[in-house]
């Protein structure tokens, strides 16, 4: 079982909560839409209003945003972006309709939180190709919110399809779903790697770290030769340090126990050499970390014997 | 054996003795042995020995004579604590050329006490019992079960014995401790360091770091008290209120430390077993 597998349900609730929420905060939702910044001029809000007045859904919820987030020069207006948000989404526009559902689902410019009514709106958006209503769907059905009875799958096939519509923050929960086994996926690492990758690449601040950590548990095989042949040394010099002592104790003075020390020191500075070459395949994984130890834990048990012969080939 | 009560009034005896050695036990601090005829070499004059040069011999004398009774009348009780069970199966022959009992009171911040006997016999073999004896947690509560049968009634099993609590570890000593044994035990200045000594201890220099002509102990440091007895000599005491460079302090503290082999060790050995023609 992973470390995030096991993390009990209510803090995976926790953290998809929080992402829901982050969402519906920022501008940077649906980012492929948004006007740049030096876009969002009063020129440009202008030209907006009056496509928005003149019936085009889509002006509609621009304008909304300009509102909500206070640009064009407007002061930052929830209620003002709330109106317009509805206006787009009763006339059809899929983003007006998710961040209607946003709003709806977070309580916003005045409304009162109804998950029931964010899913209603959210449906519509995805219905309308938003990707990031899917993302929001993904995580309502995760969750079991607005209604809806708690199912992995279909939160997987909402996630998925988000993903691959270029939404960063769902292909790096896929990631997650495919290290994990959430949802009922087959865990595949490989798969996990690559979306962790891809969510990067879209710029999810957080897939990289993801991608690095799940690199690393990859290596858990190499991490292991790495920290069994540290402990292999450390064990060694140990007992050389035993047989520094032994010579200077009157029951070692004889000659032949002398020449048996001898022997055992030259044995055990011979495998300390063996060691020490192998080490050198490893070392550029040092150091190792508590979580290294975890994942090694995790890993098939292999018994010293088995660990040598992989290891120190 | 002694029970934790009967322990207990040894904290303030200590703390005491550490604070003002001199003045709670005159007759230690400066006790001081003197070369006796019949050493195996002589010892160096004491001015040469590195670790005693600095030390102010005349006022050490002066503050606390040398009174070998009253060490004996003070060390005694808890020494007596130090002491392998007449039951135990292992304990040092006839013939044990060198026998260190060695005794770490509770006191200030630590609640174990130690109480240790290793020697070497003739095979130069090193050998130990010792008994670590935590006082800082109580004995937990006997759990009653959770159900009795009808007529059935429950009585609290008796109290376990010191030696159930904290069993006495015995056997061969390790090879490092052996060996730090041997080290100390060969320094021929060892001769001339003092039995006991208090704090402060008097100094003819300042020591770098310090203006004073004394060392003190630092606060809370650990006491520790012993008898060394060598076959064939009377047997010496001491005692030292904190860590002291004394040859001696460090018999009494790797006595009072001592384990068995590591397994480092063990596995040395089994090395030097297969190595046999």
């Amino acid at each position: 079982m992973s470390w995030r597998r096991s993390l009990p349900t209510r803090w995976r609730a926790v953290l998809m909560a929080l992402t829901v929420v982050g969402a519906a905060l920022s501008p940077v939702t649906g980012q492929a839409a948004q006007p740049a910044a030096t876009e969002r001029s009063p020129q440009v809000l202008g030209r907006l209003l009056a496509a928005a007045e003149a019936g085009d859904r889509v002006a509609m919820g621009q304008v909304g945003e300009y509102h909500q987030f206070g640009w064009g020069g407007l002061a930052a207006d929830e209620g003002a972006g709330l109106i317009w948000y509805r206006r787009a989404a009763e006339a059809g526009d899929g983003r007006g309709a998710l961040r209607l559902g946003l709003y709806y689902g977070n309580g916003l410019g005045g409304l009162t939180r109804n998950r029931a009514e964010a899913r209603r709106w959210f449906v519509k958006a995805a219905e309308a190709g938003e990707p990031w209503a899917m993302h929001q769907l993904a995580s309502y059905y995760a969750q079991g919110w607005g209604g809806l009875s708690q199912d992995w799958s279909q939160s997987q096939v909402w996630r998925r399809r988000a993903a691959e519509l270029g939404v960063g923050e769902a292909m790096r929960l896929l990631g997650q779903a495919y290290e994990t086994g959430e949802g009922g996926l087959s865990v595949d690492l490989s798969l996990a790697l690559d979306w962790y990758r891809r969510a990067q690449r879209a710029g999810d601040g957080r897939a990289g770290a993801e991608a690095a950590r799940l690199e690393r548990r990859a290596r858990a095989p190499e991490l292991a030769c790495l920290a069994h042949i540290n402990d292999a040394l450390r064990d060694l010099k140990a007992q050389r340090e035993v047989l520094d002592v032994l010579p200077g104790l009157p029951r070692y003075s004889g000659a032949d126990l002398q020449a048996r020390l001898a022997v055992v020191r030259a044995q055990i500075e011979a495998e300390m050499r063996v060691l020490t070459t192998a080490r050198g395949a490893y070392a550029h994984l040092e150091p190792i970390t508590d979580l290294d130890r975890y994942h090694i834990k995790q890993s098939p048990a292999e018994t010293d014997e088995a660990l040598r012969g992989r290891c120190l080939t | 054996m002694n029970s934790p009560s009967t322990a207990r009034p040894l904290i303030g005896w200590v703390m005491a003795l550490s604070l003002a050695a001199q003045a709670v036990v005159p007759g230690l601090a400066g006790a001081q042995s003197v070369p006796q005829a019949g050493d195996r070499a002589a010892p160096p004059p004491r001015d040469r020995c590195v670790r005693l040069a600095n030390i102010d011999w005349r006022r050490l004398e002066r503050q606390t004579p040398a009174n070998e009774a009253a060490d004996a009348a003070r060390l005694q009780p808890y020494l007596a604590r130090a002491m392998i069970p007449a039951e135990a199966t292992l304990r040092p022959s006839a013939e044990a050329d060198i026998v260190i009992r060695a005794y770490i009171p509770t006191h200030r911040y630590y609640q174990t006490e130690s109480r240790a006997v290793v020697w070497r016999e003739p095979d130069g073999e090193w050998w130990f019992w010792r008994q670590q004896l935590d006082w800082g947690a109580p004995e937990p509560p006997p759990i009653p079960p959770n159900a009795l049968g009808p007529g059935e009634t429950w009585r609290p099993p008796p109290p376990r014995t010191m030696d159930e609590r904290f069993p006495p570890a015995s056997g061969r000593l390790s090879a490092v401790q052996a060996s730090a044994l041997e080290t100390a035990w060969s320094d021929r200045c060892r001769v001339w360091e003092p039995g006991a000594a208090g704090s402060p201890l008097p100094l003819r220099r300042p020591e770098p770091g310090d203006s004073r002509r004394e060392r003190w102990c630092p606060h809370g440091a650990t006491p520790i008290m012993g008898e060394i007895t060598e076959r064939g000599r009377p047997a010496r005491l001491h005692f030292y209120p904190c860590d002291m460079d004394f040859s001696s302090r460090i018999l009494l503290s790797v006595a009072a430390s001592a384990t068995g082999p590591s397994d480092a060790e063990t596995r040395v050995m089994e090395r030097l077993e297969a190595a046999a023609p």
